[in-house]
């Protein structure tokens, strides 16, 4: 080995990261450098102390962890949902009110229809009649049906 | 930790029995390694459970012969850096005073406390401070090399870098770590 080894080379070393060559090669230097061995130890120290404090904090695994990876892993089968539940509950008004609204606008669009037809044609009988409505002419079906319900008063 | 999950399969005999023993075996190491990690107690125990349930899934995965142990804190370290990236690297800090190691008894006054136990007390304290001073990085590295004694290949792997990586951080860490530790003033 040529000159000090880097302390880089010392913590590498200390973790036995080294080749075997340049193993041998550093504790032969350490060997016969008082200086080199100084600094060796004192990386060595360090780990050391790093040891005693895990070991001195070391816990133990809080009772509570345990059950709670077995209940997390513990297949229950789900409860039947009451049906208030938001989850539930939110679509089932969702699809009462939509089929409420479909119900109305399906009965709304057939008076609606019916009153069109109606209006048109009585519209159209009384645009196209040239005569003045009287007894001896024909009404139209739709006129004549509100002139009886008239009448009939 | 908290994000929903989808129910799982009832566990099988054969799992069940594996997973037990993997938390006989290795649930005290791998709380231990959470909390050298995250610094709390809280978190802590929600890495580990969340590491054991990831176990608990992927145990078929698990390749005989090679170190458990390795694989479970390859879980914890990657579930760790998720959740540290999910929060924006914000943990709780620091673990509470109401639950110190028991080794050193607590809330034991320090008139009763032998002189041994006293030194030993302020190294840890001045070593916990250190500790905390390094990066998450830095830390990791420190403790699979220095208290875990895992090679830098092993490390590596832990951490998903490479062996350079590996050795610079474990250098730098080392350093810093010194540098605070000799620059805490030492009470008495």
């Amino acid at each position: 080995m040529n000159g000090h080894p880097t302390q880089e080379l010392l913590i590498d070393y200390l973790h036995g990261e080294l080749a075997p060559g340049d193993d041998a090669a550093l504790l032969q230097h350490l060997n016969g450098c008082a200086q080199c061995r100084t600094r060796y130890d004192e990386e060595a120290a360090l780990t050391e102390s790093l040891r005693s404090y895990a070991l001195a904090t070391e816990r133990e695994l809080p009772a509570g962890v345990r059950a709670s990876i077995l209940d997390a892993i513990e297949a229950k089968p789900a409860a039947a949902a009451p049906w208030w539940r938001p989850a539930l509950a939110l679509p089932v008004a969702a699809a009462i009110a939509l089929a409420a609204f479909a119900g109305y606008s399906a009965s709304h669009n057939t008076r609606s229809t019916m009153i069109d037809a109606a209006y048109y044609l009585d519209d159209h009988a009384a645009l196209t009649s040239a005569i003045t409505f009287s007894e001896g002419n024909i009404v139209p079906t739709a006129l004549y049906r509100t002139e009886n319900a008239d009448g009939a008063q | 930790m908290a994000a929903p999950r989808k129910p799982f399969d009832p566990p099988s005999p054969e799992q069940a029995a594996f997973l037990e023993a993997a938390i006989a075996e290795y649930g005290k190491a791998t709380y231990n390694y959470a909390l050298r990690l995250t610094r709390n107690e809280a978190d802590a125990r929600d890495l580990t459970q969340e590491a054991f349930i990831r176990i608990y899934r992927a145990w078929r995965s698990f390749q005989p012969g090679t170190s458990f142990l390795s694989w479970v804190y390859r879980i914890v370290t990657n579930l760790h850096r998720d959740e540290l990236r999910r929060r924006k690297g914000r943990y709780l800090e620091e673990i509470p005073e109401d639950n110190a190691p028991q080794r050193f008894g607590g809330a034991q006054p320090l008139a009763t406390e032998p002189i041994e136990e006293l030194v030993e007390r302020q190294l840890s304290e001045r070593m916990s401070k250190a500790l905390a001073a390094l990066s998450l990085e830095q830390r990791q590295v420190l403790i699979l090399a220095d208290i875990e004694e895992y090679s830098y290949q092993e490390i590596a792997d832990i951490v998903g870098c490479s062996i350079g990586t590996v050795r610079s951080r474990l250098h730098r860490a080392r350093y810093q770590l010194r540098r605070s530790i000799e620059s805490e003033p030492k009470t008495s």
